[in-house]
């Protein structure tokens, strides 16, 4: 089996020959590269695919690279969470919107004219921010600071128009080929409320404004429902096999009542037009989990991915399992703690494994991973020796 | 205090309308009830009361934001009255996130409610430079020092800030740290003072450092 049909098989539920093992290691990459501290035997303009070759597991091709541009015009528009990345299956076009850029050092400020007024936002991308291999620039000005501010970006919105583009797409899954499962990025947000959380308000503010002006922020949401829509169309008509939308979820900042209320419809949304044409939800389900565990399966997800363990979350990849009731791809597993010597040594790291494969057993529905990537002082051996416990340990069904 | 009157104080807490706890506030100013009593008899203990059904998972983050809001405000309303009567604060804590990391959440989680334990709180913000937390223990000189991260890459530049501070001052404060991917274990590896897994928890280990004898 190629790497890619493994993958797509646990992804099903369906038994795989063998356990997939997709480390993320763009961080990681990114940080040594430009650090010039990439080990041997690699040169240092070596590629993330030479690289993930090596290391002997798949390709993790699930989170776009947000800042490997073809044009400024790729990823202008961060501030509000709208990218045109290499890869993508749809293009997000803005009408009757003029967009105003200035550089200001690390700075990037975007201001949009509306015909209802102007609002603005800033991101910053610093060398510091590079040489820690970050993979995508920060907002350090959010386009909300104002209450009329709601209406302006909700005007930006009910105006985008969403194009198909599949060749774009189709060339990525062409160069991913069977080494891993190409995902086709929805959004970093899973529906319009999440949206807002995510990109147009600081995460503190985000919460008090809930109270403060809450009209404001449900019109907001309403004029963004089109824009998702769009995309969610679009997408199930793609040649994807596998969707990502939504990110980061977390017991604290998703709490259940509002994964509930404003991100499982929208979930269920997208799973209920992906799943007749054969096609799998994933999420990036990052954070904390564990008041969420029982959610996520009424969701309509397939692929939890960058599920984390503890020691870096409260839950255990068994507590997960169970909680997921069969219904759900659990895509992770090694958290990224787990590859740092400063958090476990190399006796610690073994036992941690030995007990991880253990949980995994007998290693349906899984997919293993680091949660949510490798850190960029990881100790590459120990991507190498997860290499060696798959081929030793993880013909399936695992059994001894 | 009285039942009741905490039971006010946590309804005020808990209230949208920011004008109720103030109007409470100045209620119980104007009745003459020490500052100091209204501080750790009304507004600690409601909102210990909140951070408790935090823990438990009966509320969730936004009625923790939206209880310490109103608890500044009260706390604002008492401040002249404290420092008129040389109420002396339960200790003072600094906190940032650390150098490379913007994230905040969890930062000001605790931020808050160490406030709302009755401590002075310094908070530097996120992506604080190690200069920066060494000019704040020099300058404020507290008790507690916290430090905040939320990434992998950016924990390890806890450590440096540790042996910063410990290298420049012969005192330093007790430093705890916090996110993520900050464990017990990593804690104890860079020398940290304590570990707190989670908001309560930055509360509950900074009162046993206090009690232990603060610095």
């Amino acid at each position: 089996m190629t790497y890619k049909e493994r993958i797509l098989k646990a992804a099903r539920g369906e038994w795989a020959d063998h356990l997939p093992w997709v480390p993320r290691i763009d961080l990681w990459h990114n940080s040594n590269s430009m650090r010039g501290t990439l080990p041997k035997p690699f040169k240092q303009d070596a590629s993330l695919d030479e690289i993930a070759d090596y290391i002997g597991g798949g390709y993790h091709k699930i989170v776009p690279e947000f800042l490997k541009v073809r044009s400024p015009e790729d990823n202008i528009d961060r501030g509000i969470g709208v990218y045109r990345l290499w890869g993508m299956a749809y293009r997000p076009e803005l009408i009757g919107v003029d967009r105003e850029v200035k550089k200001e050092g690390d700075a990037t400020l975007v201001t949009y004219h509306t015909p209802i007024g102007s609002v603005s936002c800033k991101y910053i991308y610093t060398e510091e921010m590079k040489r820690a291999g970050a993979s995508i620039t920060w907002i350090t000005e959010h386009v909300i600071k104002e209450p009329k501010d709601y209406k302006i970006v909700g005007y930006i919105f009910k105006n985008i128009k969403i194009h198909p583009d599949y060749d774009n797409y189709l060339e990525f899954q062409r160069k991913v080929g069977d080494k891993g499962v190409a995902a086709a990025f929805a959004n970093l947000s899973a529906s319009p409320m999440h949206h807002i959380m995510k990109e147009f308000l600081d995460a503190t503010q985000f919460y008090l404004e809930m109270y403060d002006h809450p009209k404001e922020m449900q019109g907001l949401s309403e004029d963004m429902e089109p824009y998702f829509d769009q995309i969610f169309r679009v997408l199930a008509d793609s040649p994807a096999e596998v969707i990502f939308s939504g990110a980061n979820y977390d017991e604290m900042i998703t709490y259940p009542p509002f994964f509930r209320e404003h991100i499982i419809p929208h979930l269920q949304k997208l799973a209920d037009l992906l799943h007749p044409k054969g096609k799998l939800l994933l999420c990036h389900c990052d954070g904390e989990n564990k008041g969420l565990l029982d959610l996520i399966p009424e969701s309509g997800m397939d692929i939890a991915e960058a599920v984390c363990p503890q020691p870096m979350t409260k839950v255990t990849i068994r507590e997960v399992k169970k909680a997921f009731k069969g219904k759900v791809t659990i895509f992770g597993g090694v958290p990224s703690v787990a590859l740092l010597e400063e958090s476990m040594s190399d006796e610690e790291f073994e036992h941690f494994m030995k007990n991880l494969f253990n949980e995994i057993k007998p290693g349906d529905r899984f997919i293993l991973g680091v949660s949510d990537t490798t850190p960029p002082d990881a100790k590459f051996e120990r991507l190498l020796r997860i290499t060696e416990m798959v081929q030793d340990w993880g013909k399936l069904p695992m059994t001894e | 205090m009285t039942l009741e009157s905490i039971k006010l104080f946590y309804e005020a807490l808990k209230n949208t309308d920011l004008s109720v706890i103030e109007r409470l506030v100045k209620k119980c100013l104007d009745e003459q009830v020490p500052p100091i009593d209204i501080l750790n008899k009304g507004l600690i203990q409601a909102m210990g009361i909140i951070g408790q059904e935090f823990k438990a998972g009966q509320i969730w983050v936004p009625e923790v934001l939206l209880a310490a809001r109103n608890m500044h405000a009260g706390i604002n309303l008492i401040k002249p009255h404290l420092l008129k009567d040389k109420v002396p604060s339960k200790g003072k804590f600094v906190i940032g996130t650390v150098k490379g990391d913007i994230h905040d959440i969890g930062k000001n989680l605790v931020s808050m409610m160490m406030t709302g334990a009755g401590y002075q709180v310094i908070d530097l913000g996120i992506d604080v430079p190690r200069e920066s937390f060494l000019r704040a223990v020099a300058d404020e000189k507290p008790q507690l020092l916290g430090l905040s991260a939320l990434l992998t890459t950016t924990m390890l530049e806890m450590r440096e800030v540790l042996i910063s501070i410990r290298e420049t001052f012969p005192d330093p404060p007790k430093i705890i740290v916090g996110g993520a991917p900050v464990t017990q274990k990593f804690a104890e590896e860079i020398g940290a003072d304590g570990y707190g897994e989670d908001a309560i928890a930055a509360v509950e280990l900074s009162n046993r450092l206090i009690s232990q004898g603060g610095k």
